[in-house]
Protein backbone atom coordinates (compact mmCIF):
# COMPACT_ATOMS: atom_id res chain seq x y z
CA UNK A 1 0.00 0.00 0.00
CA UNK A 2 1.72 2.94 -0.82
CA UNK A 3 1.37 6.34 1.53
CA UNK A 4 -1.53 7.90 -0.92
CA UNK A 5 -3.49 4.91 -0.06
CA UNK A 6 -2.50 3.79 2.92
CA UNK A 7 -3.36 7.60 4.49
CA UNK A 8 -6.77 8.05 2.72
CA UNK A 9 -8.92 8.01 5.47
CA UNK A 10 -11.51 5.33 5.63
CA UNK A 11 -14.75 8.02 6.06
CA UNK A 12 -15.66 6.02 9.06
CA UNK A 13 -15.95 8.35 11.69
CA UNK A 14 -15.98 7.52 15.47
CA UNK A 15 -17.38 9.62 18.36
CA UNK A 16 -15.46 8.15 21.01
CA UNK A 17 -13.20 5.24 21.81
CA UNK A 18 -15.69 2.81 22.75
CA UNK A 19 -17.42 3.29 19.10
CA UNK A 20 -13.80 3.33 17.62
CA UNK A 21 -13.46 -0.29 19.24
CA UNK A 22 -16.41 -1.54 18.40
CA UNK A 23 -16.96 -0.75 15.13
CA UNK A 24 -13.31 -1.89 14.61
CA UNK A 25 -14.00 -5.30 15.91
CA UNK A 26 -11.62 -4.82 18.53
CA UNK A 27 -11.64 -7.99 20.96
CA UNK A 28 -13.71 -7.63 24.12
CA UNK A 29 -10.71 -8.73 26.11
CA UNK A 30 -8.94 -5.60 24.78
CA UNK A 31 -12.17 -3.32 25.48
CA UNK A 32 -12.08 -4.95 28.57
CA UNK A 33 -8.40 -3.70 29.32
CA UNK A 34 -9.64 -0.10 28.25
CA UNK A 35 -12.18 -0.18 30.36
CA UNK A 36 -10.42 -0.86 33.70
CA UNK A 37 -7.51 1.68 32.32
CA UNK A 38 -9.86 4.33 31.86
CA UNK A 39 -10.98 3.89 35.23
CA UNK A 40 -7.72 3.87 36.94
CA UNK A 41 -7.19 6.86 35.05
CA UNK A 42 -10.58 9.06 36.03
CA UNK A 43 -9.33 11.60 38.10
CA UNK A 44 -5.82 12.08 37.03
CA UNK A 45 -7.69 12.90 33.53
CA UNK A 46 -10.46 15.01 35.34
CA UNK A 47 -7.12 17.61 36.95
CA UNK A 48 -5.96 18.06 32.88
CA UNK A 49 -9.42 19.10 31.85
CA UNK A 50 -9.72 21.16 34.86
CA UNK A 51 -6.62 22.38 33.96
CA UNK A 52 -7.04 22.82 30.42
CA UNK A 53 -10.62 24.60 30.74
CA UNK A 54 -9.11 27.04 32.35
CA UNK A 55 -6.74 27.81 29.56
CA UNK A 56 -3.33 27.15 32.38
CA UNK A 57 -0.46 25.54 30.86
CA UNK A 58 1.95 23.08 32.78
CA UNK A 59 4.40 25.53 33.66
CA UNK A 60 1.68 28.10 35.19
CA UNK A 61 0.32 25.26 37.32
CA UNK A 62 3.54 23.87 38.27
CA UNK A 63 4.06 27.73 39.40
CA UNK A 64 0.73 27.85 41.30
CA UNK A 65 0.81 24.41 42.87
CA UNK A 66 4.59 24.77 44.05
CA UNK A 67 6.27 21.87 41.84
CA UNK A 68 7.54 21.42 38.95
CA UNK A 69 6.27 21.18 35.22
CA UNK A 70 7.54 17.49 34.75
CA UNK A 71 5.56 17.12 38.55
CA UNK A 72 2.45 18.15 37.03
CA UNK A 73 3.25 16.58 33.54
CA UNK A 74 3.44 13.30 35.90
CA UNK A 75 0.56 13.66 37.53
CA UNK A 76 -1.41 14.32 34.49
CA UNK A 77 -0.51 11.26 32.59
CA UNK A 78 -0.26 8.64 36.02
CA UNK A 79 -2.87 6.70 37.33
CA UNK A 80 -4.96 7.49 40.25
CA UNK A 81 -3.56 5.33 42.85
CA UNK A 82 -0.86 7.86 42.48
CA UNK A 83 -2.00 10.76 43.36
CA UNK A 84 -2.91 12.40 47.36
CA UNK A 85 -6.08 13.72 48.50
CA UNK A 86 -3.21 17.49 48.90
CA UNK A 87 -2.38 17.44 44.98
CA UNK A 88 -6.33 17.33 44.70
CA UNK A 89 -7.22 19.94 47.10
CA UNK A 90 -4.18 22.47 45.08
CA UNK A 91 -5.81 21.29 41.98
CA UNK A 92 -9.35 22.79 42.75
CA UNK A 93 -7.03 25.76 44.47
CA UNK A 94 -5.74 26.76 41.82
CA UNK A 95 -8.32 26.34 39.30
CA UNK A 96 -10.58 28.08 41.70
CA UNK A 97 -12.95 24.91 41.15
CA UNK A 98 -14.96 23.25 43.94
CA UNK A 99 -15.24 19.73 44.10
CA UNK A 100 -17.36 16.68 45.45
CA UNK A 101 -16.63 13.78 46.54
CA UNK A 102 -18.31 10.54 46.72
CA UNK A 103 -17.69 7.94 48.93
CA UNK A 104 -19.83 4.98 49.25
CA UNK A 105 -21.15 2.67 46.38
CA UNK A 106 -21.23 3.68 43.18
CA UNK A 107 -24.44 4.51 42.18
CA UNK A 108 -26.90 2.45 40.17
CA UNK A 109 -27.72 3.23 36.48
CA UNK A 110 -31.16 4.85 36.99
CA UNK A 111 -29.84 6.97 40.05
CA UNK A 112 -27.00 7.68 37.51
CA UNK A 113 -29.42 8.72 34.73
CA UNK A 114 -31.43 10.87 37.66
CA UNK A 115 -28.46 12.58 38.19
CA UNK A 116 -27.14 13.65 34.94
CA UNK A 117 -30.79 14.49 34.41
CA UNK A 118 -30.59 17.07 36.95
CA UNK A 119 -27.16 18.33 36.29
CA UNK A 120 -28.65 18.95 32.54
CA UNK A 121 -31.36 20.35 33.64
CA UNK A 122 -29.52 22.74 35.86
CA UNK A 123 -26.74 23.46 32.73
CA UNK A 124 -30.11 24.03 30.15
CA UNK A 125 -31.59 26.69 32.45
CA UNK A 126 -28.03 28.54 32.94
CA UNK A 127 -27.65 28.58 29.23
CA UNK A 128 -30.82 29.98 28.43
CA UNK A 129 -30.40 32.17 31.03
CA UNK A 130 -27.48 33.30 29.36
CA UNK A 131 -29.74 33.76 25.67
CA UNK A 132 -31.79 35.94 27.60
CA UNK A 133 -28.90 38.51 28.71
CA UNK A 134 -27.03 38.17 25.75
CA UNK A 135 -28.74 38.91 22.56
CA UNK A 136 -25.77 37.87 20.43
CA UNK A 137 -25.70 34.44 21.68
CA UNK A 138 -28.96 33.79 21.33
CA UNK A 139 -28.97 32.43 17.36
CA UNK A 140 -26.08 29.88 18.62
CA UNK A 141 -27.89 28.52 21.91
CA UNK A 142 -30.92 27.89 20.21
CA UNK A 143 -29.17 26.01 17.64
CA UNK A 144 -27.16 23.87 20.54
CA UNK A 145 -30.24 23.48 22.34
CA UNK A 146 -32.09 22.21 18.83
CA UNK A 147 -29.02 19.83 18.26
CA UNK A 148 -29.26 18.74 21.94
CA UNK A 149 -33.00 18.18 21.81
CA UNK A 150 -32.47 15.90 18.81
CA UNK A 151 -29.04 13.82 19.95
CA UNK A 152 -31.43 13.28 23.45
CA UNK A 153 -33.74 12.13 21.54
CA UNK A 154 -32.46 9.91 19.66
CA UNK A 155 -30.19 8.45 22.47
CA UNK A 156 -33.43 7.80 23.82
CA UNK A 157 -35.38 5.98 20.64
CA UNK A 158 -31.46 3.99 20.26
CA UNK A 159 -31.57 2.87 23.21
CA UNK A 160 -35.25 1.94 23.62
CA UNK A 161 -35.15 -0.06 20.67
CA UNK A 162 -32.70 -2.44 22.60
CA UNK A 163 -35.49 -3.39 25.02
CA UNK A 164 -36.64 -7.04 24.89
CA UNK A 165 -40.40 -6.07 22.95
CA UNK A 166 -38.55 -3.97 20.60
CA UNK A 167 -35.83 -6.66 19.34
CA UNK A 168 -33.66 -7.03 22.62
CA UNK A 169 -29.47 -5.99 21.30
CA UNK A 170 -30.04 -5.15 17.98
CA UNK A 171 -28.31 -2.76 16.43
CA UNK A 172 -30.82 0.05 16.15
CA UNK A 173 -30.13 2.36 12.70
CA UNK A 174 -30.49 5.93 14.65
CA UNK A 175 -27.62 7.58 14.27
CA UNK A 176 -27.02 10.20 16.91
CA UNK A 177 -25.64 13.36 15.24
CA UNK A 178 -22.12 15.06 16.73
CA UNK A 179 -23.05 18.35 18.43
CA UNK A 180 -20.36 20.59 17.41
CA UNK A 181 -22.02 24.08 17.96
CA UNK A 182 -19.45 26.80 19.16
CA UNK A 183 -20.60 28.77 22.17
CA UNK A 184 -18.65 31.53 23.18
CA UNK A 185 -19.89 32.50 26.40
CA UNK A 186 -18.38 35.67 28.56
CA UNK A 187 -18.51 35.11 32.01
CA UNK A 188 -21.23 35.62 33.92
CA UNK A 189 -22.61 35.89 37.56
CA UNK A 190 -24.83 33.32 39.00
CA UNK A 191 -26.05 32.17 42.52
CA UNK A 192 -24.73 28.72 42.61
CA UNK A 193 -22.59 26.36 41.28
CA UNK A 194 -22.88 22.61 41.24
CA UNK A 195 -19.58 21.03 42.39
CA UNK A 196 -17.49 19.33 39.95
CA UNK A 197 -17.78 15.52 40.48
CA UNK A 198 -15.03 13.33 40.41
CA UNK A 199 -15.11 10.01 39.73
CA UNK A 200 -14.17 8.36 42.39
CA UNK B 1 -19.34 31.96 37.47
CA UNK B 2 -17.44 30.95 33.93
CA UNK B 3 -19.46 28.40 31.82
CA UNK B 4 -17.66 26.42 29.19
CA UNK B 5 -19.03 24.18 26.36
CA UNK B 6 -17.42 20.92 25.48
CA UNK B 7 -17.10 20.59 21.67
CA UNK B 8 -16.69 16.96 20.64
CA UNK B 9 -14.34 15.69 18.26
CA UNK B 10 -14.66 12.53 15.98
CA UNK B 11 -12.00 10.24 15.13
CA UNK B 12 -11.85 9.19 11.59
CA UNK B 13 -9.52 6.08 10.80
CA UNK B 14 -7.08 5.60 7.99
CA UNK B 15 -6.61 2.55 5.80
CA UNK B 16 -2.85 1.73 7.38
CA UNK B 17 -4.38 2.50 10.97
CA UNK B 18 -6.84 -0.11 10.52
CA UNK B 19 -3.89 -2.29 8.94
CA UNK B 20 -1.38 -1.51 11.46
CA UNK B 21 -4.03 -2.65 14.88
CA UNK B 22 -4.85 -5.57 13.55
CA UNK B 23 -1.46 -6.99 13.63
CA UNK B 24 -1.12 -5.02 17.25
CA UNK B 25 -4.15 -6.52 18.83
CA UNK B 26 -2.71 -10.23 18.11
CA UNK B 27 0.84 -9.37 19.19
CA UNK B 28 0.74 -6.40 21.73
CA UNK B 29 -3.04 -6.26 23.60
CA UNK B 30 -1.91 -4.76 26.57
CA UNK B 31 -0.07 -2.28 24.60
CA UNK B 32 -3.14 -1.57 22.56
CA UNK B 33 -5.33 -0.78 25.32
CA UNK B 34 -2.82 1.62 27.06
CA UNK B 35 -2.55 3.85 23.69
CA UNK B 36 -6.05 3.43 23.32
CA UNK B 37 -6.71 4.88 27.00
CA UNK B 38 -3.93 7.80 26.19
CA UNK B 39 -6.58 8.38 22.86
CA UNK B 40 -9.17 8.50 25.15
CA UNK B 41 -7.83 10.90 27.67
CA UNK B 42 -6.12 12.94 24.65
CA UNK B 43 -9.75 13.43 23.22
CA UNK B 44 -11.43 14.35 26.05
CA UNK B 45 -9.19 17.40 26.90
CA UNK B 46 -9.35 17.97 23.37
CA UNK B 47 -13.10 18.58 23.93
CA UNK B 48 -12.18 21.14 26.24
CA UNK B 49 -9.04 22.85 23.94
CA UNK B 50 -9.10 25.93 21.84
CA UNK B 51 -6.81 24.03 19.44
CA UNK B 52 -5.12 21.16 20.00
CA UNK B 53 -1.45 22.91 19.95
CA UNK B 54 -2.27 23.81 23.39
CA UNK B 55 -2.93 20.50 24.42
CA UNK B 56 0.26 19.29 26.78
CA UNK B 57 0.31 16.09 28.60
CA UNK B 58 3.04 13.40 29.31
CA UNK B 59 1.48 10.95 26.93
CA UNK B 60 1.64 13.34 24.08
CA UNK B 61 4.46 13.83 21.53
CA UNK B 62 4.37 16.38 19.31
CA UNK B 63 5.89 15.42 16.20
CA UNK B 64 7.25 16.93 12.95
CA UNK B 65 4.57 18.28 10.22
CA UNK B 66 2.09 18.27 13.16
CA UNK B 67 1.55 14.64 14.12
CA UNK B 68 1.07 13.81 17.80
CA UNK B 69 2.64 10.87 19.21
CA UNK B 70 0.21 8.56 21.91
CA UNK B 71 2.28 6.48 24.29
CA UNK B 72 1.31 3.46 26.83
CA UNK B 73 1.91 5.73 29.83
CA UNK B 74 -0.17 4.61 32.68
CA UNK B 75 -1.11 1.30 30.99
CA UNK B 76 0.74 -1.14 33.62
CA UNK B 77 4.79 -2.31 33.65
CA UNK B 78 6.74 -3.90 31.38
CA UNK B 79 4.66 -2.95 28.40
CA UNK B 80 6.52 -2.41 25.57
CA UNK B 81 7.31 1.42 24.20
CA UNK B 82 4.45 1.92 21.49
CA UNK B 83 2.93 5.16 19.91
CA UNK B 84 -0.01 5.96 18.18
CA UNK B 85 0.35 8.50 15.61
CA UNK B 86 -2.66 10.48 14.98
CA UNK B 87 -3.03 13.75 13.26
CA UNK B 88 -5.20 16.63 14.89
CA UNK B 89 -7.86 18.83 11.99
CA UNK B 90 -8.78 21.86 14.46
CA UNK B 91 -11.24 23.15 11.67
CA UNK B 92 -13.22 19.97 11.38
CA UNK B 93 -12.30 19.08 14.47
CA UNK B 94 -11.44 15.07 13.43
CA UNK B 95 -8.64 13.33 15.40
CA UNK B 96 -7.12 11.58 11.86
CA UNK B 97 -5.50 7.87 13.19
CA UNK B 98 -2.31 7.28 11.49
CA UNK B 99 -0.76 4.24 12.20
CA UNK B 100 0.88 2.26 15.34
CA UNK B 101 4.29 1.04 16.33
CA UNK B 102 7.13 0.01 18.48
CA UNK B 103 10.09 2.32 19.30
CA UNK B 104 11.88 0.94 17.11
CA UNK B 105 9.92 1.95 13.42
CA UNK B 106 9.88 5.00 15.52
CA UNK B 107 11.78 6.65 12.63
CA UNK B 108 10.28 5.47 9.79
CA UNK B 109 6.84 5.56 10.94
CA UNK B 110 7.67 9.57 11.82
CA UNK B 111 8.82 9.86 8.23
CA UNK B 112 5.57 8.03 6.71
CA UNK B 113 3.41 10.18 9.22
CA UNK B 114 4.75 13.35 7.81
CA UNK B 115 3.80 12.14 4.61
CA UNK B 116 0.53 11.36 5.19
CA UNK B 117 -0.41 14.48 6.77
CA UNK B 118 0.91 16.35 3.65
CA UNK B 119 -1.49 14.32 1.53
CA UNK B 120 -4.49 14.23 4.19
CA UNK B 121 -3.88 18.26 3.75
CA UNK B 122 -3.59 17.84 -0.27
CA UNK B 123 -6.69 15.90 -0.17
CA UNK B 124 -8.91 18.41 1.60
CA UNK B 125 -7.59 21.43 -0.46
CA UNK B 126 -8.57 19.07 -3.54
CA UNK B 127 -11.93 18.26 -1.77
CA UNK B 128 -12.25 22.42 -1.26
CA UNK B 129 -11.51 23.34 -4.29
CA UNK B 130 -14.08 21.32 -6.18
Amino acid sequence: MNTENASKPTGRRYGSVEELMEGNGISQEVQAKVEKLKSETAVTLHLARLRQMKGITQEKMAELIGVTQSAVSKIESGADDDLTLGIIKQYAKATKISFGMEIGKRPTHVEAVKTNVSRMKYHLEALAKIANQHEELQNDIEAFFSEALNNILSILAKCSRQLPLCGGAEKSEVEISVVKTDIKIPSAKAKEEPPMPLAV
Amino acid sequence: MEYYVTIMWEIETTHRWEKDHKHYEKKRPDELAAVTNNLHRYLKILEVSKNSKCVQAGYLHPEPGGVVAIDQKAGGGNLQETRLYTYADDETRILYLLTIGDKAAQDSDIEYCKSAVNELRRQKETNEEH
